[in-house]
C-alpha cells in the first residue's frame, strides 16, 4: 500500500503486544497438513528435520514436539546471555544455528534430564483457537523479529521508543525514554491505552500523569468506546495491554499476557475480547489495522536465524552493541486491509510499527526517528509496506465462540519472583507514593499490594 | 499524600518476603537399566518436597540441599517443589529405564568440536557417563529419518560408514556412554561457512541393557 492509500484508508492503528512466545512455538505447526497445511509459512514443516533439533547435555538430540497448552513448571531463560547461548552461532554456518535452546534451558533451570524440554514444544491450533482463527483469516508475518536478542524490558523499550537504554530486564523503574506517546502528542495524533490489568507504562515515571487521565482506560471500556465514541474524541492510535503476569496484582484473578509459566488460554480469551470489540463497529473496523505480536520469544525455540541489524548501546553504557535482531516472534496483521489467509515475508520488527505511525501521521518523507530510520536502512520494513492495495474487505469473519481449553490457578496477587515483577512492585509503590489518592481511586487494586 | 510502603524494607534488605528458589535438581544417571541406582541431588533456598509425578507418587519431604538414591523400574518424572507463604518454585527431571527405544544422539555444529573442511563436516557427540548407565549398551544404530547425508562414525574403537536411511549392528554391545565421532559428506550446494551446512549431525541409537 502506498503512503497516499495509507493516509486515505487507515484511521486507527491498534497495537497488541503479548509476552514471550516464539513464532515456531505458536504458529510453526500451521504448515503441517493436519494443522492447516499452510506450506507457504516458514514453520515446522517436519518434526524430524535434523536441522531443527537441539542437542541436550546428555548427548541426545531433542526434536520439536507437540505440547499441550497448560501451566509450565517454570519460566524459560530469555535474558541477553541466555539468548546468545540459544542462538549458538558457528563459523561453520557463518551465523546463528539456533541449536542452543535446550542447553540454555538446562543451565538456567539447573536440570539436565527432561525428555521433553519446554523450549522445543510447539502448540497446535486446537489449543490456540483465537490465534489460529486470526492467522487463518488475516495475514501472518513470518519474518517479524524481536528487535534485539534480549528480554522484556529492552524489547518493549525498543517497541515504544525505537531505542533502548538497557540491555537486560532489571529490577526498578524504566528509564524515562521518549515514547511513541510523546511523538504522537508532538504530531497532534490522539492516542489511548486500554489495559486488562496494570499498564506496563506504570514502570515509566514520565507516564504517571497520563495514567491518571482518561487516556488510560480499562479494557471493558474498549467495546463501548469503539462503537459509540464520536469522531471528535476518538483516538487514532490504541495500545491494548493484557494483564501482565509479572504484575503483583490481578483484578480479574489471573493474568493474560501468555508469559510462561502461564498457559495460553487466558491470553486467547483476551485477544478474542479485543477482536470482538474492534469488529463491533463495522464502519470503523474497515479503517483499522490491528497488529498482534509478542515482545520476545521467551526462551522458546525458533529455527529462523535473526537478521544482522545493529543496535548501538547508548553513550556510557557498560554493555556491547547488539549486532542482530532477536528471535522471530509471532505476528499477525488483523485488518480489512489484508487478504484472507495471506503471508507477509518482509523483514519486520517492533520498530516497524513506529515506522507505520510515521508513514500515516508524520510529515511525508520524514522518518519516525534517526534510530528507526537506521533500522529501515538495515532492512527492517514499515508495516505500511505489507498492507494490501485496493478496497478493504467487506467481510468480518466471526471468531468462534467455543470454550477455550486450558486452565490456571487464580491468583489475585503474588510476591515478586524476578526482576520484571520486582520492577512492577517498585513502580506501583512509587506511583502510589507520588500520586496518592488519585492513583488509588483509579487503580484500586494497587491497594491490595500496598496493604500491610 | 504519602503512603506507607510496608513491603519495601523486606524486599530490599531482608527479603523475608521472597518466594523460594531452586538452584539445581539433577537425577544421574537418568538413562538407566532396571535395578540401577539413580542419585538425586538438589539445591534450593529452603526445604521442599520431591515427588514422582509420572506415575503419580506420594511426595517426600526433603531438606533444602541433599542427595537421595532411588532404583526406578520404569520411566518416571520427578518433581521438586519448594514453597513458602510468598510463592513456590518447581523443577522436573526425568529418569528413563531403557527398553531398546530408539534415541537420537548427536551434536550441533556450534559445538567447539565441530570442523568443516572441504566436503567433510564433523563433530563429536558425547554421551556422558554421568547421564548414561554403565549397563546401557548399543543395540544398533540407524540414520536419522530425514538425513540425506552419508556418515562415517567412530565409537569405542569401532568404525562404520552409514548410508542415508541405513542401519548398522557394528556397535552392538558397546557402551552407549563415551564419545561418538560423527562426520558426514556435504551434499551439492552445501558449503562450509554458510547457512547451507547442516546444523546438527546425529544418528538414531537403540539403547538396551546388558549384564
Amino acid at each position: 500500500m502506498n503512503l497516499q492509500e495509507l493516509r486515505d484508508r487507515v484511521d486507527t492503528i491498534v497495537i497488541v503486544m503479548m509476552e514471550n512466545r516464539s513464532f515456531d512455538h505458536l504458529l510453526g505447526s500451521m504448515c503441517q497438513s493436519q494443522f492447516g497445511g499452510r506450506a507457504d509459512i516458514d514453520g515446522i514443516k517436519s518434526m524430524l528435520d535434523p536441522n531443527l533439533a537441539n542437542p541436550a547435555s546428555d548427548g541426545t538430540l531433542v526434536f520439536p514436539f507437540i505440547m499441550k497448552d497448560g501451566p509450565l513448571t517454570n519460566d524459560l531463560p530469555h535474558e541477553r546471555d541466555f539468548v546468545a547461548m540459544q542462538l549458538a552461532p558457528s563459523n561453520i554456518t557463518g551465523g546463528p544455528t539456533m541449536t542452543g535452546f535446550v542447553k540454555a534451558y538446562e543451565k538456567a533451570t539447573g536440570t539436565s534430564g527432561v525428555n521433553d524440554p519446554p523450549p522445543m514444544g510447539i502448540l497446535t491450533p486446537p489449543d490456540l483457537p483465537t490465534t489460529n482463527f486470526l492467522a487463518r483469516e488475516y495475514a501472518i508475518c513470518d519474518r517479524w523479529f524481536a528487535p534485539i536478542p534480549a528480554s522484556t524490558q529492552p524489547n518493549r523499550l525498543m517497541a515504544m521508543s525505537g531505542y533502548t537504554e538497557r540491555d537486560n530486564t532489571i529490577s526498578g523503574l524504566l528509564p524515562n525514554q521518549d515514547t511513541l506517546f510523546q511523538w504522537l502528542d508532538a504530531h497532534q495524533v490522539p492516542w489511548r491505552v486500554y489495559s486488562a490489568g496494570l499498564s506496563f507504562f506504570t514502570l515509566m515515571p514520565r507516564m504517571w500523569p497520563d495514567l491518571l487521565t482518561d487516556r488510560f482506560r480499562r479494557l471493558p471500556a474498549l467495546s463501548f468506546d469503539f462503537q459509540h465514541e464520536p469522531d471528535a474524541t476518538r483516538p487514532n492510535v490504541i495500545v491494548i495491554e493484557p494483564d501482565y503476569d509479572d504484575s503483583p496484582v490481578h483484578l480479574s484473578g489471573h493474568s493474560s499476557d501468555n508469559h510462561p509459566p502461564l498457559p495460553m488460554s487466558f491470553g486467547e480469551a483476551f485477544v478474542r475480547q479485543v477482536y470482538e470489540a474492534l469488529t463491533s463497529n463495522p464502519g470503523r473496523w474497515q479503517r483499522t489495522v490491528m497488529i498482534l505480536t509478542y515482545d520476545e520469544h521467551g526462551g522458546f525455540h525458533d529455527h529462523v536465524p535473526p537478521i544482522p541489524v545493529k543496535c548501538s548501546a547508548p553513550p556510557g553504557a557498560s554493555y556491547p552493541d547488539f549486532t542482530s535482531t532477536g528471535v522471530r516472534v509471532p505476528a499477525i496483521v488483523v485488518s480489512p486491509l489484508v487478504k484472507r489467509g495471506s503471508l507477509k515475508r518482509a523483514n519486520l520488527d517492533h520498530t516497524s510499527i513506529l515506522a507505520l505511525l510515521a508513514d500515516r501521521f508524520g510529515q511525508p518523507g520524514v522518518p519516525y526517528s534517526d534510530a528507526v530510520a537506521a533500522r529501515a536502512t538495515a532492512g527492517i520494513a514499515s508495516v505500511s509496506t505489507i498492507l494490501d492495495s485496493g478496497p478493504p474487505r467487506s467481510d468480518i469473519p466471526q471468531i468462534p465462540s467455543t470454550a477455550i481449553p486450558g486452565f490456571a490457578s487464580l491468583q489475585t496477587w503474588a510476591e515478586p519472583v524476578n526482576a520484571m515483577s520486582n520492577s512492577f512492585a517498585t513502580a506501583i509503590e512509587q506511583f502510589a507514593n507520588a500520586h496518592g489518592a488519585p492513583a488509588l481511586e483509579k487503580y484500586p487494586e494497587i491497594a491490595h499490594w500496598l496493604a500491610p | 499524600m504519602n503512603l506507607a510502603i510496608p513491603r519495601s524494607i523486606p524486599l530490599l534488605f531482608l527479603c523475608a518476603g521472597c518466594p523460594p528458589a531452586i538452584y539445581s535438581f539433577h537425577a544421574n544417571p537418568h538413562r538407566v537399566c532396571g535395578g540401577d541406582s539413580v542419585t538425586l541431588d538438589w539445591n534450593a533456598s529452603k526445604d521442599g518436597k520431591i515427588s514422582v509425578v509420572l506415575p503419580k507418587g506420594t511426595p517426600v519431604s526433603v531438606p533444602a540441599q541433599g542427595t537421595a538414591s532411588i532404583q526406578p523400574t520404569s520411566v518416571i518424572r520427578l518433581h521438586l517443589e519448594v514453597s513458602n507463604l510468598w510463592g513456590s518454585a518447581g523443577r522436573d527431571d526425568d529418569v528413563e529405564v531403557l527398553t531398546g527405544r530408539s534415541i537420537p544422539v548427536g551434536q550441533s555444529v556450534a559445538d567447539p568440536s565441530a570442523t568443516c573442511e572441504g566436503s567433510t563436516l564433523a563433530v563429536i557427540a558425547t554421551a556422558p557417563v554421568e547421564a548414561w548407565s554403565a549397563h546401557a549398551l548399543v543395540g544398533g544404530i540407524a540414520a536419522l529419518a530425514e538425513d540425506k547425508h552419508a556418515y562415517h562414525i567412530e565409537h569405542a574403537g569401532v568404525k562404520v560408514d552409514l548410508a542415508p536411511g541405513g542401519t548398522s549392528q557394528a556397535f552392538k554391545g558397546t557402551p552407549v556412554a563415551g564419545a561418538w565421532s560423527l562426520s558426514l559428506t556435504l551434499l551439492d550446494g552445501e558449503k562450509c561457512g554458510s547457512q547451507t551446512v547442516p546444523h546438527n549431525l546425529g544418528i538414531q541409537l537403540a539403547a538396551v541393557c546388558g549384564p
